[in-house]
Parts: C-alpha cells; sequence; structure tokens
C-alpha cells in the first residue's frame, strides 16, 4: 500500500516536471494547440521545439515558425537550459501596438521569415501515425526581433528617455 | 513675426529633446566570488581587521573575468547602455592621482588642491552596480555552470535587477563557451528588470537620498523653533512641496541630523531641465538660504542619488 503511494507520487510529480518545462503557444494557433520547449539560447537567438497535438498532421513548418515567433513576443519561456525568458512585448501599450501591425508581420511576403532560421522537422514521415505529433525545431532570431520591435516603435529601448 | 516663429520651433525642439540624465552602470565581480578566488586585500580599519576586494588584481590575474565583463558590455552597448569599464576606471584614477601630485602651479609652485573627503572619493563608482557570480562545478554528468548577475542602486542600496540560473551538466563545451551561453540565458531576464526600474523611475520620480546635518559650531540645531515651528517641520513641509506624489521618508530625525529616504524627485524641473540630487538639494539650500532663515548650508553629493546638505557654514 505504501509503495502504491509512493508510486502514484512519483507519477504525480513526472507530470508536474514535465508540464512545466512545456509552454502553450499564444492565441495565433488555437486550432493547432500547439506547444512548444525551450531548448537553449545561442549567439541572440533561441531555439524552440514546437509542435502540435491537435491535427497534427496538417500542422506545417511555416506554421510552427510563426508559432515560435509569437511564443517568443507573447509568452515568458521558462526551461532549465533557458532560465526564465520574459516575453518581448508585456504592457499593455505594446500587445495594442503589435496587433496593429500583426497581420501583415505574419503575412505572406510579411517580414516574419526574418527572424527564423535553421527549421527543421524533427519527427520522420515514415512510420508518422495520424495521431503522432509532427515536431519542429525553429531558432528564433529573438536579439533582431527585438530591434525590429523597437524599430517599429512597438516596444521601447532600454535606453529610451535617457 | 518671423523670428517669433522661429524661437517656437527652437523651443518645441528643445522640450522634445529634452531627455533624463542617464545614469552610470558599471560590472564588478561580487565579493564572494573575490574571497573564493584570493582577489581580496586585508586592512586595519581602527583596530578591526576588515578585507575588501582587490579589484585590480582581479582583472590582472583571471582569466575568465575579462571575458564575461567584456560579453556582457556587449550584449548592454546593443542595448543602447555602454557600461562604464571598471578596468579602465582603476586605471584612469592611477593616472589622475599621479598627474595631480605632479602638477605645480608654474608661478608660486603650488600643487593641486585635494581634501581628505576628495582623496576617499577618489574610487571607481556608479550610479548602478552590476554585480556578477558564477561558479564551475563538475558532476558525473559533465561541467554545471551557476551564474547569478545582479543590479544595485549604488545610492540606495536596492537591488533593482537579477537573474540567477544553473546551466545543463555539459562535457563537451569548454568553460569560456559555457559561461557565453550562461550570460546569453540571464541576460533577458535582467535587462527586463532594468527596464521596469527605468520605468518606475520615469514615472514614480528618481529615487534619492537626502541628508541634513549642522556643524557642531552652529548655534542652532533642527529642533530650533523659527516662527513658531521646528527648522525639521520647515524640511517637512518643503520635501511635500517638491516630491513626487509627496513621497518621501524621514526615517530619522534628531536635533543633529535628519535622514530622508526614498526620496521622489522628479526628473525635469520647472525649465524641463534634467535634474539629479544635487540640483534637487540646490532647491532647499536656496530656501534656507533666504528669509526668515538667512543660514549657510554646505552642499555635498555622491553620484547623482545622494546630496547631503550641513547647515552652519559652507
Amino acid at each position: 500500500m505504501f509503495l502504491d503511494i509512493f508510486v502514484f507520487m512519483k507519477i504525480i510529480i513526472t507530470f508536474a516536471f514535465f508540464f512545466s518545462i512545456i509552454n502553450y503557444c499564444p492565441a495565433l494557433a488555437q486550432k493547432f494547440n500547439c506547444q512548444y520547449e525551450c531548448q537553449g539560447i545561442k549567439d541572440g537567438s533561441i531555439e524552440l521545439v514546437v509542435w502540435s497535438t491537435k491535427k497534427s498532421n496538417k500542422y506545417t513548418l511555416q506554421q510552427a515558425q510563426k508559432d515560435a515567433l509569437m511564443a517568443v513576443i507573447k509568452t515568458s519561456i521558462s526551461s532549465k537550459n533557458c532560465q526564465n525568458q520574459p516575453p518581448l512585448i508585456k504592457e499593455e501599450e505594446a500587445i495594442i501596438s503589435f496587433k496593429s501591425i500583426q497581420k501583415k508581420f505574419f503575412s505572406k511576403n510579411g517580414d516574419w521569415k526574418m527572424f527564423v532560421s535553421n527549421s527543421e522537422e524533427l519527427t520522420s514521415n515514415l512510420n508518422q501515425s495520424e495521431n503522432q505529433p509532427k515536431k519542429y525545431k525553429v531558432f528564433v532570431l529573438k536579439s533582431e526581433l527585438r530591434k525590429y520591435l523597437e524599430n517599429k516603435n512597438v516596444t521601447k529601448p532600454l535606453n529610451n528617455g535617457f | 513675426m518671423k523670428h517669433v516663429f522661429f524661437y517656437l520651433i527652437l523651443g518645441i525642439s528643445y522640450l522634445s529633446f529634452s531627455q533624463a540624465k542617464k545614469p552610470t552602470l558599471m560590472i564588478l565581480p561580487s565579493d564572494n566570488w573575490c574571497e573564493q578566488r584570493y582577489f581580496m586585500t586585508e586592512f586595519d580599519n581602527q583596530g578591526t581587521k576588515q578585507k575588501v576586494p582587490n579589484y585590480k588584481q582581479a582583472f590582472q590575474e583571471d582569466t575568465e573575468i575579462g571575458q564575461v565583463i567584456s560579453k556582457i558590455g556587449s550584449l548592454m552597448i546593443d542595448r543602447g547602455f555602454p557600461l562604464k569599464d571598471a578596468e579602465q576606471e582603476l586605471k584612469a584614477i592611477e593616472a589622475r592621482t599621479a598627474e595631480d601630485n605632479m602638477t605645480t602651479s608654474t608661478s608660486s609652485g603650488s600643487g593641486i588642491s585635494e581634501s581628505p573627503l576628495d582623496k576617499l572619493k577618489n574610487k571607481a563608482k556608479a550610479d548602478i552596480i552590476i554585480q556578477i557570480w558564477w561558479k564551475v562545478s563538475k558532476t558525473d554528468n559533465g561541467k554545471v555552470i551557476s551564474f547569478v548577475l545582479e543590479a544595485f542602486d549604488a545610492y540606495t542600496s536596492k537591488r533593482i535587477a537579477a537573474s540567477t540560473g544553473n546551466g545543463s551538466p555539459n562535457n563537451t563545451e569548454i568553460v569560456p563557451v559555457l559561461l557565453q551561453n550562461a550570460i546569453q540565458a540571464n541576460i533577458d531576464p535582467f535587462v527586463s528588470q532594468l527596464q521596469a526600474h527605468f520605468d518606475d523611475m520615469f514615472n514614480n520620480g528618481r529615487e534619492i537620498t537626502l541628508t541634513l546635518k549642522k556643524w557642531s559650531s552652529w548655534d542652532k540645531d533642527f529642533e530650533t523653533e523659527i516662527d513658531d515651528k521646528e527648522i525639521t517641520d520647515y524640511v517637512n513641509e518643503w520635501l511635500q512641496k517638491n516630491t513626487v506624489k509627496n513621497r518621501f521618508n524621514m526615517s530619522d530625525a534628531s536635533e543633529n541630523k535628519i535622514r530622508c529616504e526614498q526620496v521622489r524627485i522628479p526628473l525635469y524641473d520647472n525649465n524641463n531641465n534634467p535634474i539629479d540630487a544635487r540640483q534637487f538639494a540646490k532647491g532647499m539650500q536656496k530656501y534656507f538660504k533666504a528669509a526668515p532663515f538667512n543660514f549657510e548650508v554646505k552642499l555635498m553629493t555622491r553620484g547623482l542619488g545622494e546630496a547631503i546638505l550641513v547647515f552652519g557654514e559652507k
């Protein structure tokens, strides 16, 4: 009986840890129910693994790249390798300001493409079952994206006002 | 009419480009880091043995500190906030002291005047001190870097930003690369908190410390009554009128000393000029110099954030 409780507690802790490092994508990709995990930060870019648990076969690399960008722009990202990364936009004013450029930014020929690189699918199409999530590795050029948002007056630089 | 228009444009552009005084930032290794690597100097402070970090020795002898400071410095430049270099500042102080010692007037042979207080103040300083600490631990799975990045307001002693974390065990990368990765992972949360501090400063004013003292030769003290009110009450009234949202905290008030902390001063004066602790305290100095007080008050400052007024004489 004691052993059962111990095993149960272990499962709970494992689940809690698993969900603490996995983050949910912001509003842009709700139809795909996307999730992401931060793998590391290097030279101003952030490496994310993105996947969708819903309609996983229709989840494309392009959609994963857009979701990764939205995650970096709007959500706090936490993992062991990435610490707690704050979102690029936090203030209400900046959120409203970004909304005004969001459609153009994520359009077919929008600027979003400039801020993702070295993206690839991690899961092989062979042996890919209907329900298995498609996972993508996406590098978001966070430093460049921050400067872009500052230039577009969405966010303000650290030296603003001085 | 043309002139009026010209001056109007000039005035508007002046007002729109007026900017607050930029605080200076400097990175230093933490005391604990210096202690662990034996970069400390022991001295006798009136019978008590005291240890202080020997930054010069740390910069000259440690192989990692230069890389870490340089990396953080480049990331801060990228954000439009260049840092004061502590190593260069220490060298500049030494050069300035040597030059001052050698400088004499051609006519009388007189040297540069320097009070004991000037000598004491002749040290590397900045308005915000960024302290770094790290440790490389060896585990079965590889090297693990623990990293702490903290910023302190040098005058209020408040911690204004902090980021800390442990990297994943790594066996492939060398220590400088692991350190770079640790900095990259910590810099954004750190800068985000620094930004919050600056935002608070723009909304609620710059926080300073104001201390009022008296010379022992002064024939009055802060409890002396003028027109039925103590001098302390006048200080209180003046601060209520001149602080942002009346925010200040008179933490100590005796007949000899008044200490006000968390004094929120506006970033600009009535003419839209940026102000710091000195300009703010100058206002109080003027107030007490005028009737009915007619006091002589000496004004001293420590950087942008601390002002000391000494009543009685200059």
